[in-house]
């Protein structure tokens, strides 16, 4: 009965996309994590992690394998329990409490979908759980299966369903509950890649839909960014930064944050600070000039961040434009665009986007020597890390 | 092998033919029946034949008790005659009555048996009755064994004889007041404190003795009523029974019973061997069974010389005298008992068996097959009893 | 043969050439099972319905006396074999009982303690049955480990003579005997159970004890099943065990029926286990259907 609150807000008929409109985030953190740590024997996979979740957004932890983000959704789900800090669910410390008291909902990597019982039993079973009556376990089932759009497929088993339509019962067997907060566990990994993008707009749909707090764990940043309102980068068992898609994706916090979000990074001393604009020798050979933050000053070893889609490529680079000499090694014509990656003179690989039709004509060739150009007001400049 | 083989052929051809008669079936069916149960012994000879150049033809298959030799003397007729010995042992003599008359001759040489079940043998054809006077070791026997009346056909006897014994109860005087009738055995304060043999038809006997049978190996139908009733009376009383007599001895030695009713002769000593109490005979004023048993040499044996040759050497004194400082019961070779007697250690136990009383062993009521469908009638009323 | 390939014309050349060597692979297999358990079923069967003075002999004349027999006889062939199935039936649940848990308690261990504890469920598989058997005549007679232990401490100064030769040591010894193969099988039907239905279980709130009830047990059934069908069914034919530890009030269906083996009334004896494999076999198909197995595996 835990979570078996705001049953009322699940109307079907409300359910529109809202792709594109901005949503009025509330302010009041659902889950909060504070000051958490755990570690498996010598191996500390969570240090130091706060974090505050926010009712009703779809909010993402990403990173690399081994990061932390599975543990931090395990200690939320309570399977796991924290070594320090306190994890807050609607306010309470749920820190003891085991799994099947917290007001939280999983869908697991493997779907979990209990193979002797039929699509409806699999949804039903939280609400029998949980003592919901007869008729209203009936009328939400029905609700879950339309929200899914397998309105027909009640009576099946599992192993009848195909893998998309398994992983959206396994939605459905989590959301039926009104959960304060579901988590996914890579939900969309064992998806094949056609249906895994058809599945994050679904899921984005059916998030909004429900309004419900989704904690979606995921390795891929193209997954994230399109589904999430908010993203934790976690790197190492720690939180890199915390964000809206975009602030991630045009301000990456560090190094880690840019590479893993697929940006450029170079790296190089600055020679001259000038207002919000720098001047930086890349370890290279050539100067650039990039937006720089305040407090930086010559000499600091910095890194440049460049992203692709404002990198192109030149035979011979203007005077006022950035440009570094290099070698391609791949191109890759894409439709709306060609990607071009190039190894530039210290054997950095970088990406650069083309638009088709744009500048630069046909698709260069493989080997050809040529310059990378950008904007200055397309990098950025980051503080190395492990400088001060 | 090869006569199974040809069965099936035979079988399979008159099938598809349609000449085999119903009853012609059936006894096919029989030989194919006695092919699988002798396949085993079969390889036995198998794997024996090859053992060594033989002065006789071997291999010597004999089907005995494990009380009717003894190593030492398996090993010398080897050694002096070549001829390998492939003992098979059984436990009931209905058991090897049935096993000879499947697989006969071919498959047995020598069978062992009890006093009454020799005729049976002889009357269904299955042995040839021995001329004593071609062995040597049968000069070594008390005469009155040479003349079992109900062994003799002719001048021949069916047994070689080997063994008597009277079974009588022992109790362990410590918890039991001494008595001299089976009434005894029923006193409620001897409770679970009885210890039987499973001799179903011998037991039957001894009840029959109970309730007054003139001659408890051919009980009437009522007779073999009453025995059942005082089976039944005394169950209460039986702790167990158990599979082979020489069990007996840690049942008084561990102090968890207090009478064996069917025990042979010499259960003293062995009792008194094993550091158990003294335990005393008793021989029951109603009388008591016996046994008296020898070997018999099967008809059309495939290896007759091999079996008269082995009877022969195992009857010798000094195999003899081996045997009853095993067995300590009385044997049937006179030599060997004045032997014994000679050697302080065994002469007041040639008495205490009654090997010196030759005569004992006439007067007892001798174990056999009660005859036509008595045992039927024997084996249905024990069932009966012990399944109430 | 002939059959087959009339059949492959009709299907398709590569069929056609797989169905003969299907057959091929398959007839050792089928002359084993023809040989060892056919032929003499059938032996058995054609004993029980035959009539005959002599021993052992199958002319004689039809009959179904010996059926008639299994069930008059004063009514205890059915009494005893009701109170055999009655017995394997509480040994069974015993092994369950006490296996089901210690094959969860494995499945949960850790990968080195796991192979540790099965090699001891299978270690008393190396000694001998028969000595196992009598092992418990040690363990449970009137000077044996349990009275001497009672005895050394005190706690009773007269053995405990119930512990031994009735149907409460039959049934230990039976639990004892046979419990590996409760273990084995539901341990394996553990093994193979995905772990991540118990944490959705209790993620949908489901305690522990109705995760175990609703999910781990059902997952298992297929287990529970094998384990039943390797237990009760050897008990149901067990001689030894009655024999040495039942005492008088231990005895079973099969030691009667021995008696009339040894007796050489083999269509009596044949006709008593006829019956039997006829009420054993009933009760296996009405388990089974409760059970559904094909609910659990539908593709």
């Amino acid at each position: 009965m835990v979570n078996g609150c705001g049953g009322e807000r699940i109307v079907v008929a409300e359910i529109i996309p809202h792709e594109g409109v901005p949503r009025l985030a509330s302010r009041s953190a659902v889950v909060e994590l504070r000051r958490v740590t755990k570690r498996y024997g010598n191996v500390a996979a969570l240090r130091d992690v706060s974090l505050a979740i926010h009712e009703g957004e779809f909010f993402s932890l990403l990173g690399p394998s081994g990061c932390g983000k599975t543990t931090t959704l395990n200690l939320i789900g309570g399977f796991v329990e924290p070594d320090g800090g306190d994890i807050v669910i609607q306010g309470q410390s749920v820190v003891g409490i085991p799994p099947y008291h917290r007001p939280v909902n999983t869908v697991f990597q493997s779907y979990a979908l209990f193979p002797h019982m039929t699509v409806a039993a699999n949804i039903d079973f939280g609400l029998r759980m949980r003592g919901v009556p007869p008729d209203e376990r009936a009328r939400r089932i029905d609700e879950m299966l339309e929200l899914i759009s397998l309105p027909d497929f009640g009576r099946r088993r599992p192993s009848q369903l195909s893998g998309g339509q398994q992983q959206r019962v396994a939605l459905a067997r989590a959301l039926v509950n009104h959960p304060a907060v579901l988590l996914l566990d890579e939900p969309l990994g064992a998806l094949d890649l056609k249906l895994r993008k058809q599945m994050r707009i679904e899921l984005a749909r059916i998030q909004r839909g429900v309004n419900i707090t989704f904690v979606y764990v995921t390795h891929d940043q193209e997954e994230a960014m399109t589904m999430s309102d908010r993203i934790a980068v976690m790197n190492q068992g720690r939180v890199i930064q915390v964000g809206t898609p975009q602030m991630i994706y045009e301000h990456p916090a560090s190094r880690f944050v840019a590479e893993f979000v697929g940006a450029n990074v170079l790296d190089g001393t600055i020679e001259t600070v000038e207002s919000r604009a720098g001047r930086v020798r890349l370890d290279a050979g050539p100067s650039i000039t990039a937006v720089c933050p305040d407090g930086l000053r010559p000499g600091d070893r910095v890194s440049v961040v460049i992203r692709p889609e404002q990198a192109t490529i030149a035979g011979h680079p203007g005077p006022g434009t950035n440009a570094i000499p290099g070698q391609v090694l791949k191109a890759s014509y894409l439709g709306t665009h060609t990607q071009v990656v190039v190894r530039v003179t210290d054997g950095t690989e970088m990406t650069a986007l083309m638009a088709a039709g744009g500048a630069s004509v046909g698709t260069p060739a493989i080997g050809e020597e040529i310059h990378v150009v950008w904007k200055s007001e397309g990098s950025l400049i980051l503080v190395e890390e492990g400088s001060p | 092998m090869k006569d199974g083989h040809t069965a099936v052929q035979s079988l399979a051809q008159e099938l598809r033919e349609g000449q085999l008669t119903r009853r012609e079936f059936f006894r096919t069916c029989a030989r194919l029946g006695i092919g699988v149960m002798a396949a085993s012994s079969v390889l036995r000879t198998l794997g024996g034949g090859t053992a060594s150049a033989a002065a006789l033809p071997g291999p010597l298959n004999i089907l005995v008790w494990d009380d009717h030799f003894d190593e030492p003397e398996l090993k010398d007729f080897v050694a002096t005659t070549g001829v390998k010995v492939n003992t098979s042992l059984f436990d009931e003599n209905a058991d090897a009555y049935a096993k000879t008359k499947l697989v006969g001759g071919r498959q047995i040489d020598v069978v062992s048996g009890d006093a009454l079940w020799g005729p049976r043998y002889y009357q269904s054809g299955l042995v040839d009755p021995l001329d004593l006077s071609q062995f040597t070791s049968a000069k070594e026997l008390f005469p009155v064994f040479r003349e079992i009346s109900f062994w003799k056909v002719g001048t021949r006897s069916i047994m070689f004889p080997w063994s008597w014994a009277p079974i009588i109860p022992y109790y362990d005087p410590r918890y039991v007041t001494p008595f001299d009738s089976y009434e005894a055995l029923f006193d409620p304060k001897y409770r679970r404190r009885i210890v039987m043999e499973k001799t179903p038809v011998d037991i039957m006997a001894q009840m029959g003795l109970v309730s007054g049978a003139k001659k408890p190996y051919q009980m009437t139908a009522s007779e073999v009523k009453a025995a059942k009733e005082a089976l039944i009376r005394l169950k209460p009383n039986i702790l167990t029974f158990v599979e082979q007599s020489n069990q007996f001895v840690q049942y008084f030695v561990n102090g968890s019973a207090w009478i064996i009713a069917n025990a042979h002769t010499g259960l003293d000593y062995r009792v008194k061997q094993a550091g158990g109490p003294l335990v005393k005979p008793v021989y029951p004023k109603e009388g008591y069974v016996g046994f008296l048993d020898g070997e018999m040499v099967v008809k059309n044996a495939a290896h007759r010389d091999a079996a008269m040759a082995w009877l022969d050497h195992k009857n010798q004194a000094k195999y003899v005298v081996l045997n009853f400082q095993k067995q300590l019961r009385a044997l049937a070779n006179e030599k060997a008992m004045k032997i014994l007697q000679q050697d302080p250690k065994y002469a007041d136990l040639v008495h205490a068996t009654g090997y010196d009383q030759p005569d004992v062993a006439l007067r007892m009521i001798l174990k056999g097959p009660p005859p036509g469908e008595g045992l039927k009638m024997y084996i249905d009323a024990f069932n009966e009893a012990i399944a109430r | 043969m002939r059959a087959a390939s009339n059949v492959a014309v009709h299907i398709s050349p590569r069929v056609g050439r797989a169905i003969p060597r299907l057959l091929w692979g398959l007839l050792p297999l089928a002359t084993i099972d023809v040989v060892l358990f056919v032929i003499p079923m059938v032996f058995m069967a054609l004993f029980s319905f035959r009539f005959s003075e002599e021993l052992l002999g199958l002319v004689g004349r039809w009959t179904v006396a010996h059926y008639v027999k299994v069930f008059t006889s004063e009514g205890i062939y059915l009494r005893i074999l009701v109170k055999t199935i009655v017995i394997a039936v509480v040994a069974t649940a015993a092994c369950l009982l006490v296996g089901y848990p210690f094959a969860y308690f494995i499945a949960n261990a850790s990968r080195r303690w796991q192979s540790v504890l099965l090699t001891l469920v299978i270690m008393p598989f190396w000694t001998s049955y028969l000595l196992r058997v009598y092992a418990w005549t040690a363990i449970l007679g009137d000077r044996g480990l349990i009275n001497e232990a009672l005895r050394f401490f005190g706690v009773t100064d007269q053995p405990l003579s119930f512990l031994l030769f009735n149907v409460f040591s039959e049934i230990v010894v039976f639990v004892y005997l046979y419990i590996p193969y409760t273990v084995l099988a539901i341990y394996a039907s553990l093994e193979k159970m995905d772990r991540s239905l118990v944490l959705a279980a209790m993620d949908l709130g489901a305690t522990p004890v109705q995760t175990f009830l609703r999910i781990v047990l059902p997952q298992t059934l297929p287990g529970v099943y094998a384990s039943i069908v390797f237990v009760f069914i050897p008990i149901l034919g067990e001689y030894v065990t009655p024999t040495l530890v039942g005492g008088m009030s231990g005895v079973l269906i099969t030691n009667l029926l021995v008696n009339q083996i040894h007796a050489l009334e083999f269509g009596f004896g044949a006709a008593i286990a006829f019956v039997m494999a006829t009420f054993v076999l009933m009760l296996l198909l009405g388990l089974r259907r409760s059970v559904d197995l094909e609910r659990l595996y539908v593709a």
